[in-house]
């Protein structure tokens, strides 16, 4: 096999090998040549890609920015708190004379007059008191007119000086204490009649009965602390009664509207204004009662409702309102980063009046013509050059 | 071995048997071996997942993870590092152990440790959940789950319920809860109004349900003849009956649950949304876990889902997305197909330098032989069949067929010599085996110090240096025994034909034979034609031995001064189909809010990527429901402003998604001010490399001084984003999450009749719900599932900061509002909370673009190191993710190198018994790092991993080649040669088998080289430095080798000179006694 002959080693010959480098030459210049070529091209390929990737990089460092400007705030924070409403009059109906129930005319829920009679008393006994009264009363009328009659002559007498003066003078008195004797009997009669007008159990003014609490046959027994017959509230307008916490105190001042709400209507709300407070924080619960005034045309509000309470409280000042995302904190203090006109970040220390939760009212540092980063992102801080999102950039340079 | 040769000629079956026994289990193996993309990384990780609804990442971290983790340092053993991140709710400490950890062991102490720390915990937190994963596990398949007519919380369910738990039986998966949708509860929905109304608070509704909703066995009954189990009704089976629980009696009346409270089936308040294509989805994804082979379970999944199809209730539809099985198979494949192909090539290479077809099916038999005996023996230590594996058979192919060549071809020689086959084959094993074996342990030797390799990189390429020492002492083996026995067939089956032709004339041949014997011989002449040139310059270089020396050292130094420009990777980038966008939104954005800001990014998105490119787009927003999830996420979510997109192209048109994401960093940051973007790996490779971290970049500082910490790093923020080719360098944890703070003044509360308790308990039922504190059930009796009930006052009600101040926090006569007792003030809190060592962390994420991430991170350091003074002394300031991995991989195989140099040098030293002749061949190596460096600086392949594996391969191979001129070379001289005749003899007479022996590894990687595998850089780096090193071995090598044996001659012709007579004397001297 041929790659197994003894290898051909001829005796070096120089003019072969003077021969053989000169035609080696130019090849191997070409190779230097082509390899030069490729190093330089190759070092300056990656030359123009580092360029190219230090400039994107450098493009990629500068962050791109949403801008937004205060506004001025007119935005209320509302303030919800349970609330009680109670009618506007409230009135239990007691009894003022023991007896049974004899009939009663309006139940729950009906609309009464003054005076229209809600229950009738039925009580014998009175009855027998005023005709035991007006018997006494008789007597007394008769026995007043026989000492008149008597009076009357023993005065004739005694002008005619027939009889003693003292013994005029006695049915001259005679007479008096049978007079003043028929005015007590006139006056206990009359107290009885007028008990017998509570016999009937009227209403004291307009408005709905609330409570009946008894039934006919029923006894009942004269005075207040027993058992209360029936309740008449005045429901044309209500009263809302309101705690507030102390924190809010200085806020709630008579005039305040406020919206009232009710479980049962979930999707309406009544206006309701502060008519009073009670002036003094009560010391159980740090908090001071405020009574609420509610127009109840439809009846809707229900005494002893339970509802909730929002009352809108007015900014202060003239604040300017921002996107609460926009605020930084730095060492705890609330700042904003604003850019300025060459688009560099200046950091702004900022006063927040209120936190609004979506937004913030500021009440320092801020004037309404800064631009600030909507959504800075955490360490951001002063001179970091950055880019305005496109669409914003073009209104602003329209401005 | 001789007795091996003896046996293989005198006992031939036994080796054929051998072969054929090969064949079987190598076949066996390749069947039954797992498939994978990487072999797998076995650093053991376990993860200790804490769970309290509503506890800040703050409190979490000082609260639960850090006195746990106080515990782990005292009660785990080897345990590398611990990390930890604390969420809302949820606390994720993940325990990195050493390698050599037993991990049941770990386990159990993880575990009681956890047990063991309770009780100074939070009261009401639940015992974690451990689990044990490695750090490479990444997403295989995912499943997305849509309907267009059930809820969500409905879809989530039967995910949940019905595929979650058969899918966990496909060996080696792990499946963790599904992403998005409705986690389904029982929801007592407290109306706070009607509390207030009738005096109750929202502890007497939970209290209530405490009383009427039991879980306890009434017992059993003897009667008569019978045992009665009695049951009651203590548990409703009904949702709609808990609305009916009386809560007390009031006013003659009995208030019910439904009076104050609305109870319905329901679902917690989402965290976490997935959007497939904008229609929303429940997505789960599944794992592979332990030794299990990805494609096994990829296969397994698939194989499930047609039957768990027909369990899942009507209208749900389900389809698989993100298959990785067509990227691992088609890996897999097309490395086994370039070995395929190098083989083949190989096999026609040594057809057209031998011209015997019956020497080339001897030689060549020996590299399916010998792969296969590799993968036996690969699979028999456990490891998978994997892109490493193959890579490393691939890499052996050109290597195999070397001892069988030069045996045949010495056995040829001997029997033109006219000796009888097995003579001649046992005299040409005889001089082999020496010059074989050496070689042989020069190769290994090379490849002893990947063994030595630590970390992710070692994982991977311990089994490729596996494959090459398998398929290379398999290889040696045939040699002696069936390339012997074969050789004593079929090449006296070639004798006798030659003897045939001689006798009769040429026999008949075919067409085809007839063309190859035609192209043989022009193939030899052309061969020829090189030798003569190559004769006449070695003669040149010879006669100006100096010159030629300097100038090849010269050449050789300035080709190293290309190594700047090539830039180094820790592994090649690969190219994905895929991109993976992490959208960081302003810390604290609502899920609500995420969702409809990710609408107007994909808007964006596919106004920007050209039309019809983009074939999907998949959002993951948000928190996943469990921490399980957490443990397993790499892409660094921390809350519900968080979210993934994952954009997938059509493969056919778009096979590099990469020019998208350049476009997608350059447009998106404009339109969306405030939101940070960052693409994640795509690929599966890079996952895995990046080892659970998002990025490749990672700077951490740790230490106590928090803040101080935190100021540094927001400040080399600014300073590493200028560096070139860094991309989307983002601060991990987001410390400026909107926070209200309520501040109750605890004396005025007092005078009310309030305590703290009073308030925080009334605020964590309004806001968080009732469940982490007063855990209840209600099971599902139709399908077994038990759903946490949790009362809670609807989210919807409370939308602003007045209805929070307008809280009631009290109820009956003290009613008091929260803004009368409390405060509330702005602020910000952790949005998520880092810990490296138990020490509180700050990390910034960078990938790269464009430039090499040594460089980048070079100059990263550079920074870092400048400014290190700012930073708190104490502080410790790291380099973390794969840049770490690639330093000391890198450090490690520069030291392998230099270890494999000395290896191969004290080798062959032994051979030669000279110290001489070894350093000779050693001082050639250089030539092939500067092969190396050319081929890769032409290719624009930066140094990898791959690049050095390919280095420390061509080192060996060089070695090899150059013993074989050296070895030549001495026994010319020691047969009285001149030094430059036995030189140039030396050359010219090795130049055949060397040139073969380089050609065949060069032509064997080119398939490699040329592919865009990771594998790639190796293939290049072995192509380049065995051409520079063939160089050196042929022309540098011969050239030194006159030149030191001629100086050598000189001087010792000097000294005989000198010393003659006391030489003579010496002798005599020796001779006399």
């Amino acid at each position: 096999m041929s790659h197994h002959e003894p290898p051909r080693l001829q005796p070096p010959d120089p003019l072969a090998q003077a021969e053989f480098l000169r035609r080696l030459r130019p090849r191997g210049l070409v190779a230097i040549g082509v390899i030069l070529a490729l190093v330089v091209s190759g070092v300056a390929s990656r030359h123009a890609r580092d360029a190219e990737l230090a400039r994107v990089t450098q493009e990629a460092v500068i962050p791109t920015v949403e801008l937004c400007t205060p506004t001025l705030s007119t935005a209320t924070q509302e303030l919800v708190l349970p609330a009680n409403v109670e009618a506007f009059v409230d009135a239990p109906i007691y009894a003022r004379v023991n007896g049974y129930l004899k009939s009663w005319a309006y139940d729950i829920g009906a609309q009464v007059k003054v005076g229209d009679v809600l229950g009738v008393i039925d009580a014998p006994d009175l009855n027998q008191q005023v005709e035991q009264a007006k018997g006494l009363l008789a007597r007394s009328k008769a026995e007043q007119n026989l000492a008149r009659a008597t009076a009357k002559r023993w005065t004739t007498l005694r002008n005619q000086a027939a009889v003693s003066p003292q013994s005029a003078d006695e049915k001259t008195g005679n007479l008096e204490a049978a007079a003043a004797s028929q005015n007590a009997a006139q006056a206990n009669l009359d107290r009885l009649v007028a008990l017998e007008a509570y016999l009937n159990l009227t209403s004291p003014f307009d408005g709905v009965v609330t409570a009946r609490n008894v039934d006919v046959g029923a006894l009942v027994d004269a005075g207040a602390g027993r058992r209360e017959l029936f309740r008449v509230a005045d429901i044309h307008k209500m009263r809302v009664y309101v705690r507030a916490p102390q924190a809010y105190a200085a806020k709630i001042t008579p005039g305040l509207t406020a919206r009232l709400t009710l479980p049962q209507y979930p999707t309406r709300e009544f206006s309701t204004k502060i008519m009073t407070t009670a002036s003094a924080i009560a010391a159980g619960s740090r908090t001071l009662l405020v009574q609420f005034e509610a127009d109840n045309p439809d009846r809707a509000l229900l005494p002893g409702a339970f509802g909730q309470i929002r009352i809108s409280l007015p900014p202060e000042g003239a604040p300017l309102l921002l996107p609460a995302s926009a605020l930084v904190f730095v060492n705890a203090s609330p700042q904003v980063a604003t850019v300025d006109e060459r688009g560099v970040v200046r950091m702004k220390n900022v006063k927040i009046a209120r936190d609004l939760g979506p937004s913030l009212e500021i009440s320092a540092g801020l004037s309404e013509t800064d631009r600030v980063i909507r959504t800075p992102w955490q360490s951001v801080h002063d001179g970091i050059a950055v880019r305005i999102k496109d669409g914003e950039r073009k209104e602003a340079q329209a401005r | 071995m001789l007795q091996l040769v003896l046996i293989a000629l005198r006992r031939p079956y036994t080796f054929v048997v051998a072969a054929v026994l090969i064949v079987i289990l190598g076949a066996l193996a390749i069947v039954r071996t797992p498939v994978d993309i990487f072999p797998a990384v076995g650093i053991p990780v376990v993860s200790v997942i804490w769970t309290y609804v509503g506890l800040s990442p703050d409190d979490m971290s000082t609260r639960i993870l850090y006195p746990y983790e106080l515990a782990l340092t005292a009660l785990v053993n080897d345990i590398d590092h611990v990390e930890s991140q604390s969420y809302n709710g949820i606390g994720v400490n993940k325990i990195y152990f050493q390698p050599k950890v037993k991990i049941d062991l770990a386990l159990a102490q993880v575990g009681a440790a956890g047990q063991t720390v309770l009780r100074l915990l939070p009261p009401g937190v639940q015992p974690p959940q451990v689990i044990s994963f490695n750090a490479s596990t990444v997403p295989v398949i995912q499943i997305a789950f849509s309907s267009a007519t059930r809820t969500e919380a409905e879809v989530a369910d039967a995910v949940y319920t019905l595929i979650r738990p058969p899918l966990t039986t496909v060996t080696g998966a792990a499946v963790p809860f599904p992403y998005g949708g409705k986690s389904r509860q029982v929801r007592i929905d407290l109306d706070q109004e009607k509390l207030l109304g009738l005096g109750l608070t929202a502890q007497d509704v939970v209290t209530a349900v405490e009383r009427q909703n039991l879980i306890i066995p009434a017992g059993t009954q003897k009667i008569g003849d019978y045992e009665y189990a009695v049951l009651i009704n203590d548990a409703p089976a009904d949702i709609a009956a808990l609305n009916d629980f009386p809560i007390k009696r009031a006013d003659g009346a009995i208030v019910y649950l439904r009076d104050v409270a609305h109870v319905h089936n329901g679902n917690a308040p989402q965290t976490n949304l997935v959007r497939v294509d904008g229609a929303p989805a429940v997505l789960l994804p599944v794992l592979t876990s332990g030794s299990a082979s990805s494609l096994d379970v990829i296969n397994g999944v698939k194989a499930m889902l047609p039957r768990l199809k027909l369990a899942l209730p009507d209208g749900i539809e389900m389809t698989v997305i993100g298959d990785q099985s067509a990227f691992i198979s088609g890996a897999v494949v097309s490395v086994a197909r370039e070995a395929a192909i190098a083989a083949a090539l190989t096999g026609l290479m040594i057809l057209l330098f031998l011209g015997s077809w019956r020497s080339t099916i001897i030689i060549t038999i020996s590299i399916p032989l010998s792969i296969l005996a590799a993968l036996f023996a690969l699979s028999a230590l456990g490891e998978t069949v994997n892109v490493m594996t193959l890579g490393g058979l691939a890499l052996a192919v050109g290597l195999l067929v070397d001892d069988a060549t030069v045996t045949i071809e010495n056995v040829n020689r001997h029997m033109e010599a006219g000796e009888a086959i097995d003579d001649a084959i046992i005299k040409a094993a005889k001089e082999i085996i020496t010059p074989a074996t050496v070689s042989l342990l020069c190769i290994c030797i090379v490849f002893a110090p990947l063994l030595l390799l630590g970390g992710v990189a070692g994982y991977l390429f311990r089994p490729l240096a596996e494959a090459v020492v398998f398929a290379m002492i398999a290889s040696y083996c045939l040699t002696y025994t069936l390339v012997e026995t074969m050789a004593r067939y079929f090449l006296s089956a070639q004798q006798r034909e030659a003897l045939r032709e001689a006798k009769y004339g040429p026999a008949r041949r075919g067409v085809f034979l007839a063309t190859f014997t035609r192209a043989q011989i022009a193939f030899e002449r052309g061969f020829e034609r090189l030798l003569d040139t190559y004769a006449r310059v070695l003669q040149l270089a010879l006669a100006r031995p100096k010159a030629f020396v300097a100038m090849f050292f010269a050449g050789v130094a300035l080709s190293f001064t290309l190594t700047p420009f090539l830039g180094r990777d820790f592994f090649p980038e690969t190219e994905s189909s895929s991109l993976r966008l992490h959208v960081r939104l302003p810390t604290g954005t609502r899920l609500e809010q995420a969702g409809v800001l990710c609408d107007r990014i994909e808007a964006e998105i596919r106004d920007v990527l050209p039309h019809g490119a983009l074939t999907s787009i998949v959002d993951n927003i948000g928190l996943p429901i469990s921490g399980i999830n957490l443990s397993y996420n790499n892409s660094g979510t921390i809350g519900t402003n968080d979210a993934d997109l994952t954009l997938s192209f059509d493969p056919e048109k778009v096979a590099d998604a990469s020019p998208f994401a350049e476009l997608l960093r350059e447009r998106l940051p404009r339109a969306f001010p405030g939101v940070v973007f960052s693409f994640l790996p795509a690929d599966i490779v890079t996952q895995i490399l990046n080892f659970g971290l998002p990025a490749p970049l990672d700077i951490q500082i740790s230490g106590s001084k928090r803040d101080e910490n935190l100021v540094y790093l927001q400040k080399t923020l600014e300073r590493v984003a200028r560096v070139p080719g860094i991309a989307d360098p983002r601060m991990q944890q987001a410390g400026d999450l909107p926070t209200l703070h309520v501040d109750v003044d605890r004396t005025l509360a007092q005078e009310v009749g309030l305590s703290e308790r009073d308030v925080t308990v009334s605020l964590q039922t309004m806001l968080a719900g009732s469940f982490q504190t007063s855990p209840a059930f209600w099971l599902n009796v139709k399908s077994g599932v038990s759903y946490p009930i949790v009362t809670m006052e609807p989210q919807f009600w409370n939308t602003s900061l007045d209805a929070l101040a307008s809280k009631p926090v009290a109820a009956g006569e003290g009613q008091q509002i929260l803004s009368g007792i409390a405060s509330i003030r702005r602020g910000w809190s952790s949005g998520v909370v880092t810990h490296f060592n138990s020490q509180s962390a700050f990390d910034i994420y960078a990938g790269v673009r464009g430039r090499d991430l040594g460089a980048i991170a070079d100059d990263v350091q550079k920074i870092l190191d400048d400014t290190r003074k700012e930073a708190p002394a104490a502080s410790n300031l790291a380099l973390r993710g794969q840049i770490a991995t690639m330093r000391s991989a890198y450090a490690d195989l520069l030291l392998g190198l230099v270890l494999s140099i000395v290896f191969v040098y004290l080798i062959i030293v032994v051979n030669f018994q000279s110290w001489l002749d070894p350093f000779l061949i050693v001082s050639g190596l250089p030539t092939a790092l500067a092969g190396i460096v050319w081929m890769l600086f032409l290719s624009e392949t930066t140094i990898s991993v791959p690049a050095l594996t390919g280095a420390i391969m061509c080192m060996g191979v060089a070695t090899a080649n150059s013993n074989l001129v050296i070895a030549f070379a001495r026994e010319r001289l020691d047969h009285g040669d001149t030094p430059l005749h036995a030189a140039a003899a030396a050359g010219v007479t090795r130049f055949r088998p060397v040139i073969m022996t380089a050609l065949a590894m060069i032509i064997g990687m080119a398939p490699m080289a040329l592919s865009a595998e990771q594998n790639a850089p190796l293939g290049r780096a072995v192509i380049g430095g065995l051409t520079f090193a063939t160089m050196g071995t042929l022309l540098l090598l011969p050239v030194m080798f006159s030149l030191a044996h001629g100086f050598l001659a000189r001087r010792r012709a000097q000294r005989a000179q000198y010393d003659a007579p006391e030489n003579t004397e010496l002798e005599q001297a020796n001779v006399a006694p």
